[in-house]
């Protein structure tokens, strides 16, 4: 059963709003979710001020570049799979094996792009792959090694990013608990000065 | 080694070649070697001063005193230098997207299964602009923590300051 969560996106005061910027949403992407996003922020942390609606907007934000990060790593991996196949393919074929072109490179760029649209095709590949003890894994592993250096790249801007997310947190709760403290110091004046009243003589 | 009569050749050239000469070419010519923009403060962009006013205005809260205002200004220009960073960066990713080949047959058939072929397709998309604009993106990296930490030393004083002036 699907959940549907509902969330009041006009949960940003209207005076606030232009004060936060543009949503960093690209055109691949849905600004409905990243609003949703942000509106379901917002409900949680209820930010009293300008300067926690800037700070949540800045959370919302670096969660979203985040998840775009942790997305687009998959995606290089599957990107580099057809050349990571290639290449496999490139040093497990004998000549015998070759049907389209005399070049070894030739012969292997063909079948990886068969692997896609020919199913026979993939598991005649998978059978002779298995021959040399190698499986779809592997591909896999060949396209991370393949693409290493840009996933490292890619981790350590996630690390960055992060680590801003969770000072943002950390700004969030330090402005709240010097909220707290001063009301907790208005909360005992107002005590004190009940009390002095409850104190004092009556005039009747 | 270059010929005598080449280097003479090249004398020559350098001294007719005086550069802009017109105002508007020399205004031009000034801008050569900007990219981005990113490392001008916004306190030098006129266009910008009623925006950061707005904004510190909105920070300052009740605040009216003079150093109040001028952190509230500081954390202001932050802000809108994080909003330009961050608006350069999706700038960047877009026009990545837009110069990248359409997904290839492995996004379209969804291989692995699970996601929607079109969910596919944008991850992949999204992957090969994230791919393509990696240098760009590490050096916003540096200007957005710049920013970042400008304008944290400016609201933790706003926040401080919210309890010093009540209690």
């Amino acid at each position: 059963m699907s959940v549907k969560i509902v969330v009041k996106k006009n949960k940003i005061p209207a005076e606030v709003r232009p004060l936060l910027g543009r949503a960093p949403v690209l055109r691949s992407e849905q600004v409905d979710a990243y609003e949703d996003f942000l509106a379901l922020v917002a409900e949680a942390v209820c930010p009293m001020d300008t300067l926690e609606w800037i700070l949540v907007k800045d959370y919302v934000d670096l969660a979203w570049e985040i998840r775009r990060l942790r997305c687009a790593k998959p995606g290089m991996i599957d990107v580099a799979r057809k050349q990571a196949l290639r290449s496999i393919l490139e040093s497990i074929l004998e000549r015998e094996d070759f049907e389209h072109a005399a070049s070894r490179t030739l012969e292997a760029e063909v079948k990886a792009d068969e692997w896609y649209t020919d199913v026979a095709v993939k598991e005649e590949l998978l059978e002779l792959m298995s021959r040399y003890g190698v499986d779809e894994d592997m591909i896999t592993a060949e396209a991370i090694a393949l693409r290493s250096r840009e996933l490292a790249q890619v981790d350590l801007m996630l690390a960055s990013a992060e680590k801003r997310r969770n000072e943002m947190l950390r700004e969030i709760g330090l402005y709240r608990e010097l909220l707290s403290t001063k009301l907790g110091d208005s909360t005992k004046v107002v005590e004190g000065e009940a009390y002095d009243i409850a104190l004092a003589p009556s005039n009747n | 080694m270059t010929s005598p009569r080449k280097l003479i050749a090249n004398r020559e050239n350098a001294r007719r070649s005086t550069g802009p000469r017109t105002l508007a070419s020399k205004a031009r010519a000034a801008q050569n070697s900007m990219r981005h923009g990113l490392s001008v403060s916004l306190v030098r962009a006129p266009e910008m001063f009623a925006e950061i006013d707005r904004l510190a205005v909105a920070l300052a809260g009740s605040r009216r005193d003079p150093t109040a205002l001028e952190q509230a200004r500081i954390a202001a220009e932050a802000e809108l230098e994080l909003q330009r960073v961050r608006a350069y960066r999706k700038f960047v990713l877009d026009e990545k997207t837009a110069q990248m080949a359409p997904p290839c047959r492995l996004a379209a058939a969804g291989e692995n299964g699970g996601s929607s072929p079109s969910a596919k397709a944008n991850q992949e998309q999204t992957a090969r602009a994230v791919c393509g604009a990696l240098p760009e993106l590490a050096a916003l990296d540096r200007y957005e923590k710049r920013a970042l930490s400008r304008r944290r030393r400016a609201m933790l004083w706003l926040m401080y300051t919210v309890v010093a002036v009540s209690t």
